[in-house]
């Protein structure tokens, strides 16, 4: 052994290196005190299967881009290649092990504590009162072996905030129950019944998830797919083939274009139904793929969501935990008179994929005109009567058009410098279609303040309401640009814990300055006599 | 200096008026940075493309007078489009000048308070005040130019009146 440090002659790295070799076995020192352990547990042993099949498919990508390093290596060192195949492909094994082996958690003292690892020991405490959410997902293997991985969400940071993958079904429940009936609340529940009451709030037809699939705009989506999949194409044809193929279509397209213009423009219809049509088909199952079966009951306090066909979701949200509420009705779901309705909680963060599945709806698809019954199953203070909705100033539409125009004037002036004549006057027809759009804006610009809750809407073809408890809003602010100073004008924003999935709360501009200042200050008053908390028990 | 005075809103509180010297000083070394660059460019195209001088030194001058505007016209106005008033439940700031803004912070839902002082700051016994509450992008609303004394009394008071929020 070469020189070893003098200073230290009872050397104290081996035996904290063997102490942590065998740690997984011995209990792991607690940073707290256990005090009776109300729920206790591991991952179950298929984390071990699971592990190491997610692990594979995470190293496939890998593989691929390594692939042209491993034939060379291959051709060279035939056993270092296949050494590090076997280690590649033990590793996510290795992995899944430490996980399985190491992993525990636990309801302590109120709080849910999770500790794993082995070298890097990690131990984590949520306090339960701020557990947001508890999302519980199972594929189609989990739902084989009758397993799920769990998910604890906070308000806090991206991404959850512990991670159980993968634990038997009633292993999660026994988890929900303890994560979420608990203390004040568990004691008044138990003077009026042993179990919490469940209500179930709305099922989804079949019939209402494939309108929803159909009215989702996922037709851009599509195209990009579409060519996606053609330089996809470019990539993997050889070039001769390509080439002929490219030459063959081009080929068709000029014979048929000298059949007459008739043809060419039958073909250009034909071709972009048939996309339309692929497209409408896609967005269909996707929907019913991701909202097959969709529930959303009241399981006490808390919102509980339950669908998708292959991989199933479910979802538990404290309802007091809702900070803003949205409906959003796209211009398409608008003429069937459907809604969506899309609910923050504090400090939910957007993660991309979120969409995919399907976290940031609270319900995918409704009617208009059954919304507004069920608000108070998510707002049980909910105003009795829904006060009157206010529209903004007239000026909102003389000042979208004079923008608008604006811009047609300076885009007419290069239109005719580079077509001489009448021609270059054609970004002019665009006014009117301009102020019929601003018409359409003011109409839906508008808000409504009652003694609880305040609620705004926008939208320019579609539209877009919130519902904003006045207790949790945070701040208020008015803004003015230069031209809004000018015809006395002002857009209202109020600040919220949470704007990842209502499309960043309530704006609504276009208000008269003075009422713009009283609203601004009612709002504010109003807000500062009430208290606020993650949570807002009444 | 009578800035501050005969606003519309008189019962708003201005800043301290030494944040317009501040103000002036720092934006006299932003455009005299940027100036200074500019003047290099010039001096470039004396050397290379002597035909394009005279547009170029016109282009300088031009942006020597919005530098002059922006040193000595703008900060005075923008002084006089700051203020801040307290009543025993919400605080207000207006600021502003070409985009106007009010922004009503409900005191109780103030979360922490930050003191900041820069080093142009502590040169003229200024402080600037960043009030947090638990909202998404407005979450962080800061009051500039305040007396350094006058801005640690300030939070003392914000804190007392607004801290009764359990979150």
């Amino acid at each position: 052994m070469p020189s070893d440090p003098p200073d230290s002659p009872d050397s104290p790295p081996p035996p904290e290196d063997s102490a942590q070799a065998t740690a997984p076995e011995a209990a792991p020192p607690s940073l707290v005190a256990k005090i009776s352990p109300a729920l206790h547990g591991r991952l179950h042993p298929l984390t071990l299967l699971f592990g190491i099949l997610g692990g594979w498919s995470e190293l496939r990508s890998l593989f691929f881009q390594l692939l042209p390093m491993g034939v060379v290596l291959y051709a060279s060192h035939r056993q270092l290649f296949l050494l590090m195949l076997v280690l590649l492909a033990v590793y996510p094994l290795f992995h899944a092990a430490v996980l399985y082996f190491t992993f525990q958690y636990g309801i302590e003292e109120g709080e849910l504590v999770t500790r794993q690892g082995i070298l890097k020991r990690i131990e984590r405490h949520v306090p339960l009162e701020r557990v947001q959410d508890l999302r519980i997902e199972q594929n189609l293997v989990q739902q084989f072996f009758g397993v799920v991985a769990a998910y604890v969400e906070t308000a806090g940071g991206t991404g959850p905030e512990a991670s159980l993958s993968v634990i038997s079904r009633t292993e999660a429940e026994r988890l929900r129950r303890a994560i979420f009936e608990r203390f004040p609340r568990a004691i008044h529940e138990t003077e009026e019944s042993e179990e919490p009451s469940r209500r179930l709030i709305r099922r989804l037809s079949g019939s209402e998830i494939i309108l929803a699939g159909l009215t989702s705009n996922r037709s851009a989506s599509f195209l990009i797919f579409l060519l996606a999949g053609w330089s996809l194409l470019d990539d993997l044809l050889p070039e001769a083939v390509y080439d002929r193929l490219i030459r063959g279509v081009s080929e068709e397209v000029q014979y048929l274009s000298q059949q007459g213009m008739l043809m060419a423009v039958l073909l250009l219809v034909l071709t972009v139904v048939a996309i339309l049509l692929i497209s409408l088909f896609l967005s269909i199952m996707g929907a019913v793929f991701l909202f097959y079966g969709f529930t959303l009951s009241l399981n006490g306090e808390d919102l509980h969501r339950l669908y998708g066909l292959l991989t199933r979701r479910s979802s538990s949200l404290p309802r007091q935990r809702i900070q803003i509420l949205e409906v959003e009705e796209g211009p398409l779901r608008q003429l069937f008179g459907l809604a969506t309705l899309r609910a923050d909680i504090a400090g939910g963060a957007k993660v991309t994929g979120m969409a995919e599945t399907g976290r940031d709806v609270l319900l995918p698809v409704a009617r208009r005109n059954e919304v507004e019954p069920l608000l108070p199953v998510f707002f049980p203070d909910m105003d009795a009567d829904p006060p009157e909705w206010r529209r903004v100033s007239k000026r909102a539409i003389l000042r979208g058009t004079m923008r608008g125009g604006t811009f047609c004037i300076l885009v007419t002036f290069w239109t005719l410098w580079l077509q001489k004549g009448w021609v270059g006057l054609w970004p002019m027809a665009f006014v009117p279609f301009i102020y019929f759009l601003n018409v359409q804006a003011y109409r839906r610009l508008g808000y409504a303040l009652g003694p609880r809750f305040f609620r705004s809407r926008r939208g320019l073809l579609g539209r877009s309401t919130h519902v904003v408890p006045i207790r949790n809003i945070q701040s208020v602010a008015l803004h003015q640009s230069v031209f809004e100073y000018r015809m006395g004008l002002a857009t209202l924003v109020l600040d919220t814990a949470g704007q990842a999935f209502t499309g960043g709360g309530p704006r609504i501009s276009n208000l008269p300055i003075e009422e713009a200042e009283v609203l601004a200050r009612t709002l504010a008053k109003c807000a500062s006599e009430t208290r606020y908390r993650w949570e807002s028990r009444k | 200096m009578a800035e501050g005075e005969g606003e519309p809103n008189g019962d708003f509180l201005p800043l301290d008026p030494r944040v317009v010297s501040l103000w002036r000083l720092d934006q006299a070394m932003g455009c005299g940075f940027v100036l200074l660059l500019l003047l290099g460019g010039v001096g470039i195209v004396f050397l290379t493309a002597t035909e394009y001088l005279i547009g170029a030194s016109l282009a300088w001058l031009l942006c020597l007078g919005l530098s002059v505007w922006f040193v000595f016209w703008y900060p005075g106005q923008a002084y006089r489009a700051w203020g801040y008033r307290i009543d025993e439940r919400v605080l207000e700031i207006r600021s502003g000048l070409l985009f106007r803004s009010l922004q009503l912070l409900p005191l109780s839902r103030i979360q922490h308070v930050d003191l900041q002082r820069g080093p142009l700051e502590r040169l003229y016994g200024l402080s600037s005040m960043i009030l947090f509450t638990a909202g998404t992008r407005d979450a962080a609303i800061t009051l500039p130019g305040l007396d350094a004394e006058e801005a640690m009394r300030l939070r003392d008071h914000l804190l007392a009146i607004g801290g009764d929020d359990a979150v």
